[in-house]
């Protein structure tokens, strides 16, 4: 059985799809994430990286199991907030703090989200596509 | 002396000043001497370390300004003195002014106490040795005012990072100074080198009292800061520790200071341990000349100061040796090693010493 | 009793760059740790989003500039595979040499700094004597000595020329490191202060997702160059340790410059023996359209695993390139490797990590 009907399986609720050797999954991520770790042994979380498709901003977990050397993406689409899953990967904490900076993505339960690599009061969110450079840098 | 006193004083009476001011003045001109070769010295001396060092890692030092460098730290000081003289707005301003100043005067003092030869002597009496040790505690307490004084909180934590490491390693540098007396009946830094020169090289006290000689090598670095002991002014973590503040002039007197006590440490150990102006082959060369006459006392005292540089700079360049191989040792473990391994070591020092005294019972070592 | 808090950077000069870490200190015991970051964002990967693909090649060095070939490599090998490019064989034995390079020069920076952090000054200089001899060979083939701009999309741009040099090197270099281990790895003092320094546990290890030697030093064999297809001929070890202390991590990165010493030997003797002179496939670059699609290249960096995941939408710029570098985690777990030391492990531990900021901030 591949992985993503392991998940399917599992978790009957939540659409979940293989398509272009990633597995889509529609929402409910980090219960996902957590039997994804503690179940079928995908330990590390090497990167979290959002894209932005203008509708939505679609984010990628890249994962890897030390123990059977394994890759794994796991893609979710988001529009404002969702779920932190740094109580199942504290590597995610960064990563984050990263994508709300540049995306301004909500996590919650992320109890320290700050600004990363833009100054702290900064206006706007840098990486978005409908970014504007004179417009939003705004020095008060 | 008399004769050259004599001489100052009917000087003065030809040029219609009141001998009052001579009696005065005659005792300060001395130290003006001094200070002056003091600064002459510190100049080469700053020069040899960065030659020094440079020949360990394969450079070359200063070798533009000048013939071969010679007047790099002649730069330094001039340019030093162009800088802007930073006043601290908060925080206590006379400490910070006086800090510099406490910490170079005593040095000045104890090179006036040292015995380059054998007549020409500044200052010669019953505890000099004793009066030595007790000055050194003063640039302590002046590096503990310069941080302290900063209002600055990396020059706080190098400054009692400073005094903690002074403290610790003052008693076991007592304890072989009290081997050391004992084993010369002598607190008096011209007899201590008169009593090592009874056999040539085998009188001397660095072979009865060798693990003395290695706490004093040990201790002496830690007393300077000096690295590896270095940490109240560690450049990679607190920028520049009790001296971050300073520029210009008083950053200058710091470093003349400790630049200057370095001398005076590696000469300290030259005179306690190996026989100070000495010759190693127990007479000196020059009275081997046939012709007796003045020239033969000068020639005495011109080797006698020779040897004496010659062991003080030795000992010198080991510390820059030292400095070239040896990481820093953090500060937590650093006390350690001063009370439970340099003091246990005086004090089994000081007991082998006594030994060693009541079997040769007297004799003169 | 009142904490003190005191701030170490962002000038600073050990941090290896622009690193803020805000300390509360206890006397000298460290009670609380706090890291900050970004100040040398640059903006990477939106620059990306407006330039075409050869525009942005020269770029891509700079984003660790101690490793320039690896993310070149790492850029070019994303494009690759997008574009279905086949590269020929000698011009993956010539990136496979010139990273290898790279890699004991980034590791020679590494020790002569870390060295000079903990006091020791002789270390520094003889560590970019070492040094000195690779740029010099970079800058001869290449005409650069730090941001090189040697590959291209399907190959090398130019020819491997002064073998000479490199076999200067070969020779020279195993004497160097054993005296580098007798001044180093001999010394009381050294292996006081970094022994059992900074234990980063496997868990946390992986928690975390630290990569390269700092990861390989608590046991676990991840090294990226073993599944990659550009090493299946060349024997090496991938060297690990029991437990990821100091002492454990410098141990790592020297064993390691000993392995690439192996591999680039093996190279040599391959392209010795090539009678090909074929070093790049033909492939327009200069209008290069990639089809739609996503592809993550992962590359062995010596600081951890550096991933660009590039993603296209068929135009000729790229539409999201994402750089994932391994110091970036190696901040985030300072805070928890720092609680219970006192100052002076600050930059014995930090320093062990082998952070360099151009990639934490990109």
């Amino acid at each position: 059985m591949s992985i993503s009907e392991i998940l399917q399986n599992k978790f009957v609720n939540t659409k979940i799809i293989e398509e272009k050797g990633k597995i889509f999954v529609e929402n409910n991520t980090k219960e996902i994430l957590t039997h994804i770790k503690t179940d079928l042994g995908f330990d590390m979380l090497l990167s979290l990286y959002a894209t932005d498709y203008r509708d939505y901003i679609e984010l990628n977990y890249y994962l890897y199991s030390s123990v059977k050397q394994e890759y794994l993406t796991i893609t979710t689409h988001v529009t404002s907030n969702t779920d932190s899953v740094t109580d199942v990967f504290k590597s995610a904490y960064f990563d984050e703090c990263e994508i709300y900076d540049m995306f301004g993505v909500n996590f919650t339960g992320n109890n320290n989200l700050k600004r990363l690599l833009m100054p702290a009061d900064w206006k706007g969110h840098p990486l978005l596509k409908n970014y504007e450079y004179e417009k939003e840098a705004v020095y008060e | 002396m008399n004769y050259i006193y004599n001489l100052y004083l009917e000087l003065l009476c030809r040029l219609g000043i009141p001998e009052i001011f001579g009696e005065i003045t005659f005792a300060v001109i001395p130290f003006v001497i001094i200070a002056a070769v003091l600064i002459l010295v510190v100049l080469f001396l700053v020069l040899f370390e960065r030659k020094l060092l440079a020949f360990f890692v394969q450079r070359k030092g200063p070798n533009r300004v000048g013939l071969y460098g010679c007047l790099q730290t002649v730069a330094d000081a001039i340019k030093l003195l162009f800088k802007e003289n930073i006043k601290i707005n908060a925080g206590d301003r006379i400490l910070f002014n006086l800090a510099p100043i406490l910490s170079l005067t005593p040095v000045i003092i104890i090179w006036g106490l040292l015995p380059y030869t054998s007549n020409f002597e500044f200052m010669k009496f019953d505890f000099s040795l004793l009066f030595y040790i007790a000055l050194t505690f003063i640039p302590l307490i002046a590096v503990f005012l310069a941080g302290y004084s900063s209002n600055n909180k990396y020059s706080i934590i190098g400054a009692v990072r400073a005094v903690v490491q002074g403290i610790s390693f003052e008693l076991p540098i007592l304890f072989v100074i009290l081997a050391v007396s004992v084993l010369s009946s002598s607190l008096n830094l011209y007899e201590i080198t008169n009593a090592q020169n009874h056999f040539g090289i085998f009188g001397w006290y660095v072979f009865p009292c060798f693990l003395g000689f290695l706490i004093m090598l040990i201790a002496l670095p830690a007393e300077l800061n000096r690295c590896p002991f270095d940490l109240s002014e560690a450049e990679s973590e607190l920028i520049a520790g009790y001296n971050t503040e300073y520029s210009g002039m008083r950053f200058a007197l710091f470093f003349l200071a400790e630049y200057s006590l370095l001398f005076a440490s590696s000469a300290l150990i030259a005179v306690l341990f190996f026989g100070g102006y000495n010759s190693p082959f127990g007479i000196y060369l020059a009275e081997l000349l046939p012709v007796k006459a003045i020239l033969t006392s000068i020639l005495i005292y011109a080797e006698q100061i020779f040897w004496f540089f010659l062991k003080t700079m030795l000992i010198v360049s080991f510390y820059i040796w030292v400095r070239a191989t040896l990481p820093r040792i953090p500060a937590h473990k650093l006390v350690n090693i001063s009370w439970k391994y340099l003091l246990p070591a005086s004090i089994i020092n000081f007991i082998i010493v006594l030994l060693i005294k009541v079997i040769f019972g007297g004799a003169e070592w | 009793m009142n904490k003190m808090k005191i701030n170490i950077g962002p000038q600073h000069p050990s941090t290896h760059g622009v690193l803020q870490i805000i300390t509360e200190l206890d006397g000298e015991n460290i009670v609380n740790c706090e890291t900050e970051i970004g100040y040398l964002h640059r903006g990477m990967e939106k620059l990306a989003e407006n330039r075409t693909y050869l525009q942005y090649l020269p770029m891509v060095d700079r984003v660790d500039y101690l490793g320039g070939f690896f993310n070149s490599f790492a850029f070019c090998d994303a494009v690759e595979n997008l574009s279905q490019t086949e590269v020929p064989q000698r011009a993956k034995y010539i990136r496979v040499l010139m990273m290898e390079l790279n890699r004991i020069a980034s590791h020679l920076l590494w020790l002569g700094t870390y060295l000079l952090e903990l006091g020791a000054i002789s270390p520094y200089f003889y560590a970019f004597r070492e040094r000195e001899m690779i740029l010099r060979f970079f800058e001869k083939l290449t005409g650069q000595r730090l941001m090189y701009n040697y590959f291209k999309f399907g190959g090398v741009r130019k020819d491997i020329e002064f073998t000479e040099d490199i076999e200067e090197i070969l020779k020279v270099l195993p004497e160097k490191l054993k005296d580098y281990e007798r001044i180093i790895a001999d010394n009381p003092v050294f292996l006081e202060r970094t022994k059992d320094m900074g234990i980063i546990t496997e868990e946390a290890a992986l928690n975390y997702s630290i990569t390269g030697p700092n990861l390989r030093a608590t046991g676990i064999k991840y090294d990226t160059r073993k599944e990659s297809d550009y090493y299946k001929d060349i024997d090496f070890n991938v060297i690990t340790a029991e437990k990821s202390d100091a002492l454990n991590r410098y141990l790592v990165r020297t064993g390691e410059i000993k392995e690439s010493m192996k591999i680039i030997s093996q190279c040599l003797d391959w392209l010795k023996t090539d009678t090909s002179d074929c070093i790049s496939s033909k492939i327009n670059e200069i209008n290069l359209k990639l089809p739609e699609g996503e592809y993550i290249s992962k590359t062995e960096a010596p600081r951890g695993l550096t991933l660009c995941c590039l993603v296209s939408d068929g135009s000729e710029k790229p539409y999201r390139v994402k750089w994932r570098t391994g110091s970036f985690y190696a901040v985030q777990i300072l805070p928890e490797l720092l609680k219970g030391h006192t100052v002076p492990d600050i930059m014995a531990i930090y320093g062990s990590l082998d952070v360099i900021l151009p990639e934490v901030d990109r």
